[in-house]
């Protein structure tokens, strides 16, 4: 008995740390993996080029649970935080990345415009994709 | 069919992005953003009575192609002016090139700024509007010690993987392209500037330059900042000195100022400020030397909208006020 609860709580513990989503670019895309320190100056309009391609950042929707686990697990900072962040921008000239209302929007934007990043949950993945890193 | 996916890209983002939240422009296309914002603040003491409506602005910015994209704002400041203790009031419509510029991205280490761009020295000066401040006022070091602006081209970018430190080159051999509107008027103005982001929390930089003005004065300066910031507090400082030949008197003249600033945020929407600032001033056979204590609260109901109250205690009681100003950006 007290093996089983061991072996469910260590399989549970590797359940919940398991990746549940991907930063993606599209299969042609030279970039073969991304720190989550590049990803975060990528989204933050900090870093606009790598490997001279012209980076396109897409954010999905702010209501979505992803963008959430993106704000907290890559960017490192709460929505109150970011406003405050996109709003100095403004100010300098710089908007935030662009929109999507959904992660299936982001998953073919992705595949068809070379430079276009995104972040889509890992079942969605297909072979049109590369995975660039995962949380 | 990149061009097509683009442009539903594009014709998407117009359909399905989020709606627009006060503080972050009005995004007409990627070739258009807008934005304004102003302020109004009234001050009191023995030496000051006076309601100002200021800092009437609107500016319009986007990308270009080919990498290139521009900012263009205008200002009419102090659009308003009522002097109680004068009995006077005054209006001001004109509408000032505050920025002007256009921006060339060849790589996130060399950007090429062309035009008249604020000079990026500093914390406080790249925030100069009411609204994105902490205090009504602003320290003195902010306001005479080095031109706000410069009219001439900027080299900036990253140095580093990691875009933790930034740089910035810039030069100006020209008058200002609106020279009645600047802090200083010069011809002349070159500098570099370096900024390191130690961590989320750390930052750190500093600046040197030299620049000539009107009235024939050789000034060199050194500048040091730095920053913490982890909620809920945010400690801030900046200190600079000027060494100043003055070709008409001839001699040697010298500036020293600088402030720190702490604020602790009670929750996101208010927050309690304290500064302390120092400015000698040793120009024309004068010194003057100034210690200024403030302390001040700000509501912010939203971060767009700020609501902000302080009291100044100066080395010269004459000049204790109180200051309270609203201000909003869109």
């Amino acid at each position: 008995m007290l093996l089983k609860i061991l072996v469910l709580t260590i399989f549970l513990t590797i359940g919940g740390f398991a990746s549940e989503y991907a930063v993606i670019m599209n299969a042609h895309s030279k970039i073969e993996k991304l720190s989550a320190k590049q990803i975060k100056s990528i989204f933050l309009m900090k870093k606009h080029f790598m490997d001279g391609v012209k980076l396109i950042p897409l954010n999905s929707a702010a209501s979505l649970q992803i963008r959430d686990s993106f704000e907290k697990n890559i960017l490192h900072k709460n929505r109150d935080k970011l406003n405050k962040y996109w709003i100095k921008k403004h100010f300098q000239g710089i908007q935030p990345p662009v929109v999507q209302a959904s992660v299936k929007a982001i998953k073919l934007f992705v595949k068809n415009v070379d430079g276009a990043i995104g972040y889509i949950p890992i079942k969605l993945l297909d072979s049109d994709l590369k995975v660039l890193y995962e949380f | 069919m990149r061009y097509f996916f683009i442009f539903i890209l594009f014709f998407t983002t117009y359909l399905f992005a989020d709606k627009y939240e006060l503080g972050h422009g009005y995004k007409v296309n990627s070739a258009l953003n807008m934005g304004a914002y102003f302020s109004l603040d009234y001050a009191n003491g023995e030496s000051i009575d006076r309601l100002r409506l200021d800092d009437v602005a609107v500016l319009a910015y986007g990308s270009l192609p080919s990498n290139f994209s521009y900012l263009a704002e205008f200002e009419a400041a102090p659009f308003y002016v009522k002097d109680y203790k004068n009995e006077t009031s005054q209006t001001n419509t004109t509408l000032h090139k505050e920025r002007m510029y256009l921006n060339y991205s060849y790589s996130d280490m060399f950007n090429f700024r062309l035009g008249k761009f604020i000079t990026p020295i500093g914390y406080w000066n790249l925030e100069p509007i009411n609204v994105l401040r902490d205090t009504s006022s602003n320290p003195l070091y902010s306001e005479d010690m080095f031109p706000k602006f410069t009219t001439g081209m900027d080299t900036y970018g990253y140095l580093d993987e990691d875009e933790q430190i930034e740089y910035h080159l810039f030069a100006q051999f020209t008058d200002d392209i609106d020279k009645d509107y600047i802090n200083i008027q010069n011809d002349l103005f070159i500098g570099i500037s370096l900024d390191y982001e130690v961590s989320d929390e750390i930052d750190m930089g500093s600046s040197v330059g030299y620049y000539e003005t009107y009235e024939k004065k050789e000034i060199s300066l050194a500048e040091a900042n730095a920053k913490y910031d982890n909620y809920p507090l945010l400690l801030q400082t900046e200190w600079a000195y000027t060494n100043i030949q003055n070709n008409i008197l001839h001699v040697n003249e010298y500036q020293v100022g600088g402030y720190l600033q702490g604020m602790y945020s009670i929750n996101p929407k208010n927050a309690l400020v304290s500064r302390y600032e120092y400015f000698k001033d040793r120009q024309k056979d004068v010194m003057s030397e100034n210690h200024i204590g403030i302390i001040g609260y700000s509501y912010r109901p939203m971060y767009a909208v700020s609501f902000k109250g302080e009291y100044q205690f100066n080395s010269d009681s004459y000049l204790d006020k109180a200051i309270i100003s609203f201000s909003v950006l869109f």
